[in-house]
């Protein structure tokens, strides 16, 4: 597969988080995808048993080693989705409507699970080589 | 209650022959915890691990929202993230969830139901500054 871009942008901001000052902040970047797996926008009904979101095992060797970008949401609007890495070691927690982008390493599979019923989750996988 | 807008928005137009990717997704969050962090941190170095927490992330399930910037913007300058099972101490040695290259960021909201109090940093080399944001979610 030729080598893409993605283009990302994070805004974070308050004006009441503290008294004295305002939160605002902007952070743009322009990422190379050149791994072998590149999943796109997917929606997927979870369990409370744990499944994986990467098609094949992470493997890539850059910045740490199987590394991928993941961009993830709990579509539902009541249960909470539960993430872990390939240790089963728990790292997020996404309530109803939370979303994370992070680019995730040292972990060969994501995981993800319901804290209960059969709540949807919508994610991206793209691996970096 | 303080509330926290917060935008992601992905776009590419290679990543696939027969889609274009283009989506904004936003939320606004209501952090009622302990503790909420503005900070910058030049991290230790390879073999040192930086704490960012002031005292253990608490709560349900020790939850709180996670801004990570790596300010380098020098090649192999990297970061290491990783959780630790208490505040003030390391994190499992070799055991990191996600990584920083110069010029990335995240925006997660962490937590753990067999629980976690802080989050540390690692650089590969060199001594990257990280700009971050830490809110508790809940006391």
């Amino acid at each position: 597969m030729a080598d893409a871009t993605l283009n990302v942008t994070l805004s974070v901001s308050s004006n009441d988080l503290f008294d004295t000052v305002n939160l605002s902040k902007t952070v743009t970047d322009a990422v190379t995808i050149d791994g072998d797996n590149r999943q796109g926008l997917t929606t997927m009904v979870t369990t409370t048993a744990y499944t994986d979101i990467n098609v094949e095992a992470l493997s890539g060797t850059e910045n740490g080693g199987k590394k991928a970008y993941v961009y993830a949401k709990n579509t539902d609007s009541t249960a909470d989705l539960i993430f872990a890495d390939d240790g089963d070691q728990e790292f997020a927690k996404l309530a109803p409507g939370e979303f994370f982008f992070y680019p995730t390493a040292d972990n060969t599979k994501i995981q993800v699970k319901a804290s209960s019923g059969t709540p949807t989750v919508e994610f991206l996988l793209l691996e970096v080589d | 209650m303080a509330t926290v807008n917060v935008t992601l928005s992905l776009s590419s137009t290679d990543l696939f022959a027969k889609q274009t990717l283009s989506f904004t997704e936003t939320d606004i969050l209501t952090p009622a915890g302990d503790q909420q962090l503005v900070g910058k941190i030049k991290t230790s170095g390879s073999g040192t691990k930086d704490n960012i927490a002031l005292k253990a992330i608490d709560g349900s399930d020790d939850r709180a929202y996670v801004f990570l910037h790596n300010l380098s913007t020098t090649t192999g300058e990297y970061v290491k993230v990783s959780l630790c099972a208490a505040h003030g101490t390391d994190s499992a040695s070799g055991d990191w969830f996600a990584v920083l290259g110069p010029g990335e960021f995240l925006f997660m909201p962490t937590g753990s139901s067999t629980g976690f109090q802080d989050l540390d940093l690692e650089a590969a080399t060199g001594n990257p500054v990280v700009e971050y944001v830490l809110m508790e979610k809940s006391a």
